[in-house]
C-alpha cells in the first residue's frame, strides 16, 4: 500500500466515522467518498446513490445547497486551499424537507499532489428552529410586557384623575355640607332678629303715640317743664324722626342676610344625581357674589341677559360650580382691571341655555387650546391651582348633555360658551371620563 | 306689623305647645301670641311631654331640627310630632323648619303626621295667620 494511498485510505475511515454527513470531492464536484449520514442526506437508497456516483453524478447533483449553484463552498476551499464554513445555508433534503445547515470544507492535499475537499454538513435544522421559536417567544413577551406597561400607565393616569375628581366632589360636598350647616344656624337668629322687628316698631309706635296724648294733655306746669327737659336731653324730636329709619335698616340688614343664607342653601345642593328646575342666572349672581373677593374693584362685571330666559333642568349645585370654575379661571387671568362679560340668551328655539363668558385677559396660549380641559393641567403656579377646574366644568356638562367650548376671542382674552339644553338630561351621573376639546 | 284689636279680645285663650331649643324663638312666638292665646314653652322633648302630660292643647308648633345640629340628629320634630298626635289627637301639630324642602317633611305632610310646614324666617304676622288657619281647620268637623 503507498503512502499517498495510506493516507486517502485513512482519510475515508474519518469520513465513515463523523457523525455529520461528509463527502469528499475533488476539485471539480466529483465525488470521491461520502458516508452514511450523507446518504441519509441525500434521500436515496445505497445502490441508487452508488450508481448516481459511479456514473459521474457531482456532489450538488446529489444534495444541493442554495449556495452550490453560486458560489461552490468545497470549491472555494479547494481554490484557496484553506479551510471555509458558511453558517446557516438553506437546503432541500431528498425528501423535499426544508433545511438548515452549517457546511464546513476542509481542503487536504494528498501526497500525489492531488487536492480533495472534505465538505461536511451539519443539519441545525431543529436548533434554529427552537432559536426562531425563542426569539419569537421573547420578542411576544417584549411586546406584552411593553403594552402591560402601557396599559398599566394609562390605568393609572385613568384611576388618578377618577381619584382626584372624587377628592374633588368630596370636598366640593363637605363645602356643600359645612355651607349649609352655616346656613341652618344662621336662619336661628335670622328669624328671632326679623319676628322682633315688628314688635320693636309697634311698641315705639305705641310709645310715640303716648308721649303724643302727654303732649296735648292739660298737664301741671311742672310736669310740663319737666317732660320739656328730658325731651331735650334725650333729642326727642330727632329720636322720632329717626326710629322708623334705623328700623328700616335693621330689617334690610336682616332681609339681606335671609337672602345671603338662602342663596347659599340653593348654591349647596350638590346631593345626589338631584334634577330639577334651577334659575342658572341666580346662580351665576351668587358665584360672582362668592368670587367677590377675587373680584374687588379692579374687575368689571358686564351682564347682557336677554329677558324672560327659562328656567333648565339641571343639577343647580353641578351647574353652580361651572360657572364659578370658569369665572374664577377669569378673574384670575385678569391681572390689574379688566372686566368679565357675561352674555345669556336662549337658542334653538328656547330649547338650549346658551351662557358665554368673555374675560380681558390675555386669552389661552394656542398652543395649549386642546389640553385646558386635561385632568391636573394648570397654567397657574404650583399650588395656585389644582389643573382640575375646568376638567370638572366640562365632565358637568357633558353629564348634562350640554356642550363647553372655548376659543380665543378676536377683540378680548377667552371666552367659554356653556350650551345647557332647557329639559336636561333623563339623569345626570357626572364621570371621570375623557373631555373633548372645543 | 302685628295688628291689635282692642275692641273685641278672643272669647277663648287657645292653648299652644311651641318646642324649640332656641329660647329667643318660643320668647318670639310668645310675644306673637301674647294677645290671643297662652303659649306654653318647651326647650326638648322632656319638657314638651311633661307639658302634654299636664295641660290641654290647641296646636303644638314644633322646631324640625330639636337638637340642632350641634348635638348631631337626635330627636327629630318629627318623632316628637308623633308624640303629640298620640297623646292629643284633637290638637293640630306645624313643623317649623329652615328645611321646608326636605322631602321628609313633605311626607309627613301627605300621611297627615303633620298639619302645616312653617319656614324660616318667618314673620309674626304670618305665623298668626297660619295659626288661625290651623285653628279654623280643626275647629270644623
Amino acid at each position: 500500500m503507498a503512502p499517498a494511498d495510506g493516507l486517502f485510505e485513512q482519510i475515508r475511515r474519518l469520513v465513515d466515522g463523523h457523525v455529520d454527513a461528509a463527502v469528499l470531492i475533488d476539485g471539480d464536484r466529483a465525488v470521491l467518498h461520502y458516508n452514511l449520514a450523507y446518504e441519509v442526506l441525500t434521500g436515496r437508497s445505497g445502490r441508487q446513490l452508488a450508481a448516481r456516483v459511479a456514473a459521474g453524478a457531482r456532489c450538488d447533483q446529489l444534495f444541493a445547497l442554495e449556495v452550490c449553484a453560486r458560489d461552490c463552498v468545497g470549491c472555494g476551499a479547494h481554490r484557496a486551499g484553506r479551510r471555509r464554513r458558511v453558517d446557516e445555508v438553506a437546503a432541500t433534503r431528498g425528501d423535499g424537507e426544508a433545511l438548515t445547515m452549517i457546511v464546513c470544507a476542509t481542503p487536504i492535499d494528498l501526497p500525489d499532489g492531488r487536492r480533495v475537499v472534505l465538505e461536511s454538513y451539519r443539519d441545525v435544522t431543529g436548533d434554529v428552529r427552537v432559536q426562531r421559536r425563542l426569539k419569537l417567544a421573547l420578542e411576544h413577551e417584549r411586546k406584552l410586557s411593553e403594552s402591560l406597561e402601557e396599559t398599566v400607565r394609562a390605568r393609572t393616569a385613568e384611576l388618578r384623575a377618577a381619584q382626584a375628581q372624587l377628592v374633588h366632589q368630596e370636598k366640593m360636598s363637605s363645602l356643600g355640607r359645612m355651607v349649609a350647616g352655616i346656613a341652618h344656624e344662621l336662619n336661628n337668629p335670622i328669624n328671632f332678629i326679623y319676628g322682633n322687628i315688628d314688635f320693636l316698631g309697634q311698641y315705639l309706635e305705641d310709645l310715640v303715640r303716648l308721649v303724643g296724648v302727654m303732649d296735648g294733655a292739660d298737664l301741671p306746669p311742672d310736669v310740663r317743664a319737666e317732660l320739656d327737659r328730658v325731651k331735650a336731653e334725650i333729642e326727642y324730636s330727632f329720636m322720632v324722626d329717626d326710629w322708623r329709619k334705623l328700623l328700616r335698616s335693621i330689617r334690610a340688614g336682616a332681609a339681606r342676610t335671609a337672602d345671603i343664607v338662602a342663596d347659599l342653601k340653593n348654591f349647596s345642593r350638590t346631593d345626589g344625581q338631584g334634577l330639577g328646575e334651577a334659575d342658572v342666572i341666580g346662580g351665576i349672581e351668587t358665584s360672582i357674589n362668592l368670587i367677590g373677593p377675587l373680584l374687588k374693584n379692579r374687575i368689571e362685571i358686564r351682564r347682557k341677559i336677554a329677558p324672560g330666559l327659562p328656567r333648565v333642568v339641571c343639577n343647580a349645585g353641578h351647574v353652580n360650580q361651572v360657572f364659578m370654575n370658569v369665572l374664577t379661571n377669569a378673574a384670575q387671568a385678569i391681572t390689574g382691571a379688566g372686566w368679565i362679560e357675561i352674555v345669556a340668551e336662549a337658542i334653538d328655539d328656547g330649547a338650549t341655555l346658551r351662557i358665554a363668558i368673555t374675560d380681558s385677559g390675555p386669552g389661552i396660549e394656542p398652543a395649549l387650546m386642546a389640553q385646558i380641559t386635561d385632568p391636573f393641567f394648570t397654567t397657574k403656579e404650583v399650588g395656585a391651582g389644582t389643573g382640575l377646574g375646568l376638567w370638572i366644568a366640562a365632565n358637568i356638562v357633558r353629564a348634562h348633555r350640554g356642550t363647553l367650548t372655548w376659543r380665543n376671542h378676536p377683540a378680548a382674552g377667552a371666552e367659554f360658551v356653556v350650551d345647557l339644553p332647557v329639559r336636561g338630561p333623563a339623569s345626570v351621573a357626572v364621570s371621570a371620563g375623557p373631555v373633548d376639546a372645543g | 306689623m302685628p295688628g291689635r284689636s282692642r275692641t273685641s279680645p278672643p272669647p277663648r285663650r287657645h292653648r299652644l305647645l311651641v318646642v324649640d331649643d332656641e329660647a329667643y324663638n318660643v320668647e318670639l312666638v310668645a310675644r306673637t301670641f301674647h294677645r290671643t292665646a297662652t303659649v306654653l314653652p318647651a326647650a326638648d322633648r322632656a319638657q314638651a311631654e311633661a307639658v302634654l302630660a299636664a295641660e290641654p292643647i290647641d296646636v303644638a308648633l314644633i322646631d324640625y331640627r330639636l337638637d340642632g345640629p350641634r348635638a348631631g340628629l337626635g330627636t327629630c320634630g318629627l318623632d316628637l310630632a308623633r308624640v303629640v298626635r298620640a297623646r292629643r289627637p284633637g290638637a293640630a301639630i306645624a313643623m317649623i323648619t329652615g328645611f321646608a324642602d326636605d322631602p321628609a317633611l313633605a311626607e309627613a305632610l301627605a300621611a297627615g303626621v303633620i298639619d302645616a310646614l312653617i319656614a324660616k324666617p318667618w314673620a309674626p304676622v304670618e305665623l298668626r295667620r297660619q295659626v288661625e288657619a290651623l285653628l279654623a281647620g280643626a275647629a270644623a268637623p
